[in-house]
């Protein structure tokens, strides 16, 4: 006696609002040609910090604290009382969610659904609290913006999005730093998987502001190099430090049924995830990756897979010296053994680091390299570090699909997750 | 009340009508141009388009069950009130307002518009 047939979850939608593009045709050429989206960045007006780059948000310009002097692509359309309830990265997440939305086929009765559900991840907006709580102060507790906490927390992703997209099925945050919206895909598959919803809109976002992003400055996380084309040099000797960026990025989880006969496209299947932690460090990782080994293990364990199968890794390398030897290690762990030797590449070498939206940018990514057949090349990469050594690092993007492909995310506290994406195939 | 390029700064976004309206009662200190500013402002900030423009609605108009605001609706517009036409709106006073009558009557007190 056979019983149903196993639920698959499948990408069927997805929208970006990145430093190499403001939609997936843009990001696509972006990753096809290595062309990154860095440029000279004033963190502070007038002041000469010694951080000088970031992954600028192409096509929005929400860099005001007034919501109506915000510019976005004509083709969105929101309403005033929604924006201004919205911190910078909030009209970054209507826009991207709202091209998944259009690429999935998926009409509004859909989403109110209450099969569908939302899980996000940002930061908040340290931004606008900042000048909500000035407010606040400066006043003497007379004035408190009325949206001043929906606006700014973590979590304002949930409330607006939920409410705007009328989501019954479930409304859910991720906070594991540079891994949540890892931590949101993995949990959507589950999702699905297990029936209990038909799809999930996952999406990341995140500020480019002062407040969110040169804030990593004090713990000397951020590169110094002014150089916008090799100032993010993920597993490169000369690598020292990130470089931040900002947008949105969303993907629609769906069974495959239900995407398939609404005619939705199908990018990819999540074939399976894994978690670990490190439980070493509140901020760095373990330096021998033996957590982010564990999560990778137990990632193609789900899927049914093993790591000869595997074409391409997506890794979370951000182009930290301490990051990305620690991940090199993992690499070397995992696939040195078994003579397994699938291609490596950072895509934060052309975005910069998104923190909490990097891992659904680049599980958005590896949909695409699996949907039209292409593994992004490791930009900027001129001496590899030693710790590289045996890993395949393909310095430019190669035409071939690779099948299989891991997606790797760490965050601070040792939070590490790997996601299998699969071309699809019935 | 502010300069005017401050009360532009304020009403980004706002029909030019309204900020017209604004400028206008910033000279003339009239009623009714202060009702037609108010109106604008309410205007704008309604989720759905009013079935009458709000400058020609009556008095006896309720704020949350007729125009549907809520309160903390209510609350934006009396921080962008209080800005424009600097004036105190304290909290006791605009959270018994229950009609638009009302809260023309309170901006009326506050910013001692006259009859033109």
């Amino acid at each position: 006696m056979s019983g149903p047939r196993p639920r698959r979850a499948v990408v069927s939608g997805l929208g970006f609002v990145t430093s190499i593009g403001a939609d997936a045709a843009a990001v696509e050429e972006s990753l096809l040609a290595l062309r990154h989206g860095i440029e000279p960045f004033q963190f502070i007006p007038g002041c000469d910090l010694p951080v000088k780059v970031a992954g600028t948000v192409k096509g929005f310009d929400a860099s005001s604290r007034n919501y109506a002097a915000w510019k976005w692509p004509a083709r969105y359309s929101f309403p005033r009382d929604v924006l201004r309830a919205v911190p910078p990265h909030g009209l970054y997440a209507l826009a991207a969610a709202e091209q998944a939305i259009e690429d999935a086929r998926l009409g509004r009765e859909d989403l109110r659904s209450e099969a569908t559900g939302l899980f996000t991840a940002s930061a908040g907006s340290p931004f606008l609290q900042r000048h909500v709580l000035n407010q606040l102060h400066e006043t003497e507790g007379r004035r408190m913006a009325p949206f001043g906490i929906v606006s700014t927390i973590s979590g304002t992703l949930n409330f607006n999005l939920g409410a705007y997209f009328g989501i019954k099925g479930a409304v859910c945050g991720f906070v594991s730093a540079c891994a949540s919206t890892a931590h949101a895909l993995g949990y959507a598959m589950d999702e699905v998987a297990l029936g209990r919803l038909d799809r999930v809109l996952v999406v990341g976002a995140e500020d480019l502001t002062t407040d969110s992003t040169y804030s990593f400055h004090g713990m000397h996380a951020l590169s110094c190099n002014p150089d916008p084309g090799s100032a993010s040099r993920p597993f490169d000797v000369g690598r020292d430090g990130f470089v931040g960026t900002g947008g949105a990025a969303a993907l629609l989880v769906e069974d495959a049924d239900a995407a398939r006969s609404r005619g939705a496209p199908v990018y990819a299947e999540i074939a399976g995830w894994g978690q670990s932690a490190d439980g070493f460090d509140i901020a760095g990782p373990i330096p021998d990756g033996s957590g982010l080994v564990l999560a990778m293990r137990r990632a193609l364990r789900s899927a049914g897979l093993g790591a000869p199968d595997v074409g391409y890794v997506n890794a979370h390398a951000t182009s930290t010296v301490a990051g990305d030897r620690s991940e090199a290690r993992a690499l070397r762990a995992m696939f040195g053994a078994g003579g397994a030797r699938p291609a490596v590449s950072s895509t934060k070498a052309l975005t910069g680091h998104a923190l909490s939206m990097a891992s659904a940018m680049e599980a958005g990514f590896c949909c695409l390299a699996l949907a039209h057949g292409f593994i992004p090349g490791q930009a900027h990469l001129s001496v590899a570090d030693p710790e590289c050594e045996g890993l395949f690092l393909p310095r430019e993007t190669v035409r071939s699909n690779p099948g299989v492909i891991l997606k790797n995310s760490s965050g601070f506290g040792g939070s590490n997750v790997s996601l299998v994406l699969r071309q699809w195939e019935e | 009340m502010p300069p005017e390029e401050k009360v532009r700064e304020l009403l980004q976004g706002f029909p030019e009508a309204t900020i017209a309206a604004c400028l206008g009662f910033r000279q003339t200190g009239s009623v009714q141009d202060l009702d037609r500013a108010v109106a604008g402002i309410i205007q704008h900030h309604l989720r759905t388009p009013p079935k009458e423009p709000v400058a020609s609605m009556p008095d006896s108009e309720p704020l949350l069950t007729g125009l549907g605001l809520d309160s903390l609706t209510i609350v934006e517009m009396v921080f962008l009130f209080e800005d424009l036409f600097a004036a105190e709106l304290p909290h006791e006073e605009y959270s018994k307002l229950v009609t638009l009558g009302e809260l023309r009557a309170l901006l009326r007190a506050k910013t001692g518009a006259v009859a033109a």
